[in-house]
């Protein structure tokens, strides 16, 4: 199991309020599955990603990522486990715009100390994978948006991880860039990374792998 | 309300004790918590919530620690600074000893820091651990060193408010003073003999840690700590102090000593301390923290080193010993 979550329930208090972000999830995700969590801005999709991705910890629930009870570790372990096992990829595609392309696509390998020569290896990899190898020494602030997710999606997959998560990740793309970015998650996905891609985009639903469908509505899984 | 707490030097001491105090309550009621209801298997409310605590608990230690020892070098100099109000004292020995609190007083704090390094030392096996082995014997600890913090503030209050200014206290040569024939040394040892044992226990205490032998590091320990304080008091010290007749542990954290107390009595506070630490967890937890035992030697020999320099700098300086 790649993500196991039982009566997962997250809330954030403010003064003498308590805001009920997710309420009582349940969720399985197998190896190679590919699961669409669709839901409206605000409707706690993403909150549920920066939990599976352990960036939060949950008010109550079971959550396991890969066997891993995630939110239950020690911060040095969340960190080292993320690392190594989980890629993400944002809607803002998250990039320092002042470093070069293979500056940003390595970041993610130095705190699982890699050797530089490696790291630059296995980034001209992950790079020559996405066919943007001729941009490694760009600027990432030159590049366009298209050109940055891509590089989003190297940096997510250059440590090989068994777990790819998606927010928004077609909201700042055009049409034609937003297709492109359907068929690398495919690849990726035959190649036998699991994602979980959250979205309010109905391009999804042209996807040709099979998929897993999930609506979320205030903070509850309303649908499969 | 003794007029001592007029002073800015022990208002501002007694002011910082008293947070430390309030951060200890807070930790107290955050430890207690979590021996009673600590359950690393179970996903309810209350036992993130808990584990938030902890985190809390976790930063609010390592600050104690911090702050304890900052506030001890703090408090002995504020022990030298308001000698001058006291009469008869001429620097902090004569504080120190203007009641039955004192000594006791500065004894629990090397014990308060002593457990909250053991403490942050067994913490960061247990996060390193992932899974929390020894989470409760963790918290135990701190359970101990936070009631230690009680007993330092307790001792803290009786000790200032029961200085009697009017009352005049004995200066260190008094204290510390060949006084009429009698020989402060234990046991009767003359200097020649206690400096053998000194030389002996601290070679024998390197060793030891060097081969590992755990169990003697324990009895070891404690001698070298009473050998050491009476060598520096009555040898190394009148080096120091370039005076035959100037016996005393405080006098050479003035300003005119360049404060060279500090690093004397830290080097071998923290050298001992690391070397029981060290132990400990070897034993205890089975995990060998080499950095742990490095540091422990290093500041042994720094010890040494520094106390025997100033007799050797006086022998070169002067071609006789005192």
């Amino acid at each position: 199991m790649i993500v196991d979550i039982k009566h997962l329930y997250k809330s954030y208090e403010s003064g003498n309020e308590t805001f009920e972000v997710l309420k009582d999830i349940n969720l399985e995700l197998k190896d190679r599955e590919f699961l669409i969590l669709k839901g409206v801005s605000g409707s706690g999709k993403s909150t549920l990603l920066s939990l599976i991705a352990g960036m939060e910890r949950p008010t109550s629930g079971k959550l396991e990522v890969l066997g891993e009870p995630i939110a239950k570790l020690p911060d040095l372990h969340i960190s080292a486990f993320r690392a190594s096992k989980i890629g993400m990829i944002f809607q803002h595609f998250n990039l320092i715009e002042s470093f070069s392309v293979i500056d940003n696509v390595m970041l993610p390998l130095v705190p699982l100390k890699i050797k530089l020569k490696d790291a630059k290896e296995m980034a001209l990899k992950a790079l020559n994978r996405l066919n943007i190898k001729e941009l490694a020494n760009k600027d990432v602030k030159f590049l366009s948006g298209g050109q940055k997710q891509r590089v989003a999606i190297a940096r997510a997959i250059v440590t090989k991880p068994k777990l790819l998560l998606c927010d928004e990740p077609t909201a700042n793309l055009d049409r034609a860039n937003a297709k492109i970015f359907l068929e690398l998650i495919e690849e990726l996905n035959k190649d036998g990374i699991s994602i979980i891609v959250a979205t309010h985009d109905n391009i999804f639903d042209e996807l040709q792998v099979k998929t897993k469908l999930l609506h979320i509505s205030q903070g509850q899984i309303v649908d499969e | 309300m003794n007029r001592l707490f007029l002073n800015s030097y022990v208002s501002v001491y007694i002011f910082s004790e008293a947070v430390s105090l309030i951060l200890a309550l807070l930790l107290l009621y955050i430890t207690i918590k979590a021996i009673i209801k600590w359950d690393f298997n179970s996903n309810s409310k209350e036992q993130y919530s808990l584990e938030k605590s902890i985190y809390l608990g976790s930063i609010t230690s390592h600050f104690l620690l911090i702050v304890k020892f900052i506030l001890l070098v703090y408090l002995v100099y504020t022990l030298d600074a308001i000698s001058i109000y006291i009469p008869g004292a001429m620097c902090a020995a004569g504080v120190v000893s203007a009641n039955s609190y004192g000594m006791a007083m500065l004894g629990v704090k090397f014990i308060t820091i002593f457990l909250l390094m053991l403490y942050v030392t067994f913490e960061k096996y247990d996060l390193e651990a992932k899974y929390y082995p020894i989470f409760k014997q963790r918290e135990y600890i701190l359970l101990v060193a936070i009631l230690s913090i009680f007993i330092e503030g307790f001792l803290d209050y009786s000790y200032f408010s029961n200085i009697n200014l009017d009352a005049p206290v004995s200066c260190c040569s008094t204290l510390y003073g060949n006084l009429e024939g009698h020989n402060p040394l234990p046991f009767n040892l003359d200097i020649k003999s206690m400096l053998l044992i000194f030389g002996l226990l601290f070679i024998s205490f390197i060793i030891l840690l060097i081969l590992e032998i755990k169990a003697l590091i324990f009895i070891i320990a404690p001698l070298f700590v009473a050998i050491s304080y009476y060598s520096v008091v009555y040898f190394f010290g009148t080096y120091i102090y370039e005076l035959p007749t100037h016996k005393c542990p405080f006098c050479m954290m003035q300003k005119e000593y360049y404060y060279v107390g500090y690093f004397v009595w830290g080097t071998l506070f923290f050298g001992v301390a690391f070397a029981l630490i060290w132990t400990i967890s070897k034993i205890w937890l089975k995990v060998d923290y080499k950095g742990i035992k490095r540091a422990s030697i290093l500041l042994l020999t720094l010890f040494v080193i520094l106390n025997s320099s100033y007799v050797l700098i006086y022998y070169l300086k002067n071609g006789v010993f005192l």
